[in-house]
């Protein structure tokens, strides 16, 4: 009862110094006061990151831009040429093959990731024992260096790499896994599945664990069984995580880099040249500044249709 | 029909025992309340019925069928849950009737159920809306009319009302009620409002750390509370405990302390017999208090609390607190020392040890 009483003594005194304070503050500059130095206060929170955009990202992305419309090979200065680096390219038929590898590798990548990173966190998301332990196992392949990963799989992909001693003890055959037209792409894929799995998986975790389970026992009562709860509770209430997942793996499908570079060098014969590769192999070893960005600007407008769709179909995935 | 029985029913998780050996008959058509504090086992108790949670030992028996072993879907209950548990992605038409469609009913025969229960309840014009769309008091009836629609032997109620605002949850208490009454149907209510208790059950279940305390009508246990926690637990403003001694003087029972001494009726004196000079805990409800020049209890005002229609004084009786309720048109100034007058037929005593009601 003590505390009723303190509380209401000093209650009073709060409401009256919050209330002289927004005086002041109105007194200062007017009706909206308060409101601009809100305002201005949340501007500035936001300016180092804002600057960092600008000079990092934005900056380069219109400069790019600009890029696209001259011929410029980092020697002789850069002379404007139009729309003939986009005619260029039009007719380039190794941009046409990286771009079809880039969407190959995009859908090849993230569809079974989709799938195979729910199943993880419906696995996850059992109470069992060492479950703690597992989680951090699974997550372990994130914490890697990108480039570590791909030395390692290099080497695991070697003829006498792990992949093969395991084949061979199934009496399968030796495979010169990225020296092949028909093995390269699928191996490059198999370590992007392997890499966005654990991601998304946690990705979706977070979504299951979000579900109330007050939904799930109104499901039990209501008389609907595993499978049911998974179709009616389960997945309608994941939708939004579902639709997150599924364009972010895109996105990052269709951004890799790194893996080309260090395991094939776009090899062999182009079937593993995806666009960034392409880009940069147009730009870096070719000297064709005004192409690469072109394709740069192709690659971006991709992305951002793909975003575009995110956007929809995440509205869409909404539940209420 | 729908007589539920609870024979022995146990729960522990690990180390804790959240409900010990809970015996109990719900029969037929009857609204039994379990009340208790947060952890008390209510809701376990309830949650076990329901099919939800295993139980460790005993049983539970619905018109004399073991329910331990049978899925909650086909014990015929349903249930009402705090947070009203709607599928946001589903229209209302759809929650209501999500429950006979798992059950493979047919298309005509959920349409004419949900449509029947929504006329029941007054929500026929929320059929094609999304509970996200719904206000609290809107939910809790699509919540009931998703119940109803099964027109199950028994309904259980996980503290349905502790979402809504004080006005809409005193409304929707009525309302709970005729729907009970026009139902007839085995009804186990769990609550930790007191209030919602008294006015809702025709028995009530007082469960403290797992084991029940009281079993009987609200006016019962709210006059005869069983222990100490029972009388505490039950009225608001709380009943008023003091440290008393037996006095025996002149072939009449006094309860002593510090500014009191209440001489108890001889009828009502046998739980005290050959306690004379034992500590006890003397007990009080509020209201059962009067003013007067000659009353047996002393002690100086400390604050006065007019709520309207009445004027809780806190009194400083001995040194320890006491709280009397008086007419509002009771005229007090803050230090004024007044005299009590406790109604002998009102008065309790506990065991200081067990608790347990000696008076």
């Amino acid at each position: 009862m003590g505390r009723e009483i303190g509380a209401g003594r000093t209650s009073p005194s709060m409401v009256r110094r919050s209330a002289s304070l927004l005086r002041r503050w109105g007194a200062g500059g007017g009706k909206s006061s308060l409101h601009s130095h809100l305002r201005w206060a949340g501007f500035f929170f936001v300016l180092p990151a804002l600057i960092h955009l600008v000079i990092f990202k934005f900056y380069p992305m219109l400069q790019a831009f600009r890029l696209s419309f001259f011929r410029y090979d980092l020697m002789s200065p850069p002379v404007f040429t139009g729309l003939e680096n986009y005619k260029l390219l039009w007719e380039n038929p190794l941009f046409h093959q990286s771009f079809w590898v880039s969407v190959k590798y995009m859908f090849g990548v993230s569809i079974p990731e989709w799938f195979f990173a729910l199943g993880l966190a419906l696995l996850l998301n059992r109470r069992m024992p060492g479950r703690a332990v597992i989680r951090l196992a699974y997550f372990f392949p994130i914490a890697m260096s990108q480039i570590v990963v791909a030395m390692v799989w290099k080497f695991m992909y070697h003829p006498f790499g792990l992949v093969n001693t395991i084949l061979e003890t199934f009496g399968i055959g030796r495979i010169n896994w990225l020296s092949m037209e028909e093995s390269a792409l699928p191996a490059l894929i198999a370590i992007g599945i392997w890499r966005g799995i654990p991601l998304f998986g946690v990705i979706y975790l977070a979504g299951l664990q979000a579900i109330p389970k007050e939904y799930h026992e109104a499901a039990i009562i209501d008389g609907a069984g595993v499978f049911q709860r998974f179709f009616y509770v389960t997945i309608p209430l994941l939708l939004p995580t579902i639709m997150f997942v599924m364009v972010l793996s895109l996105l990052s499908a269709v951004k890799v880099f790194l893996n080309p570079l260090v395991m094939t060098e776009g090899g062999p014969n182009g079937t593993t040249r995806v666009l960034p590769y392409f880009i940069y192999e147009t730009g870096f070893a070719f000297f064709r500044m005004g192409e690469a960005a072109a394709a740069s600007m192709v690659l971006f407008v991709f992305l951002f249709g793909l975003t575009l769709i995110q956007l929809r179909l995440l509205r869409r995935g909404g539940v209420e | 029909m729908g007589e539920v029985l609870l024979e022995d029913l146990t729960k522990d998780f690990g180390e804790v025992i959240a409900v010990k050996e809970v015996n109990l008959t719900i029969h037929d058509g009857e609204f039994v309340v379990l009340l208790g504090p947060s952890g008390c086992g209510k809701t376990t108790t309830l949650r076990m019925i329901a099919g939800l949670e295993e139980i460790t030992s005993g049983r539970i028996l619905l018109d004399e069928r073991v329910l331990n072993d049978v899925h909650p879907r086909d014990r015929d209950i349903a249930m009402v849950f705090q947070n009203y548990a709607l599928y946001p992605h589903m229209s209302v038409y759809k929650n209501m009737a999500f429950g006979l469609k798992m059950r493979k009913v047919a298309k005509d025969e959920i349409d004419r159920k949900v449509k029947s229960a929504a006329g029941i309840l007054g929500i026929e014009t929320l059929l094609g809306r999304y509970p996200g769309k719904l206000s609290g008091g809107q939910r809790q009836r699509v919540t009931l009319g998703r119940a109803i629609v099964r027109d199950p032997r028994v309904f259980l109620f996980d503290e349905p009302l502790s979402n809504l605002d004080a006005k809409l949850r005193v409304q929707t208490r009525v309302e709970l009620l005729k729907l009970h009454q026009h139902l007839a149907a085995t009804s186990i209510y769990v609550t930790h409002d007191q209030v919602e208790a008294m006015t809702m059950g025709d028995r009530i279940v007082v469960m403290h750390e797992g084991v029940i305390q009281q079993v009987g009508p609200p006016m019962e246990v709210y006059q005869n509370p069983a222990n100490q926690f029972v009388a505490g637990f039950i009225g608001s403003p709380a009943m008023n405990f003091l440290s008393a001694t037996v006095r025996f003087e002149a072939g009449r029972t006094f309860l002593e302390g510090a500014g009191f001494r209440i001489p108890l009726p001889t009828e009502r004196a046998g739980g005290l017999a050959g306690r004379e000079g034992d500590e006890i805990v003397f007990g009080i409800r509020p209201e059962d208090m009067r003013l007067g020049a000659e009353g047996e209890i002393e002690g100086a005002v400390e604050i006065i609390e007019p709520v309207g229609s009445d004027i809780f004084l806190d009194l400083s009786v001995g040194g320890a607190s006491l709280t009397a309720r008086v007419e509002s048109s009771v005229r007090m100034s803050q230090g004024e020392r007044v005299r009590l007058h406790a109604d002998p037929a009102r008065v309790h005593a506990f065991d200081p040890e067990t608790g347990v009601t000696l008076v």
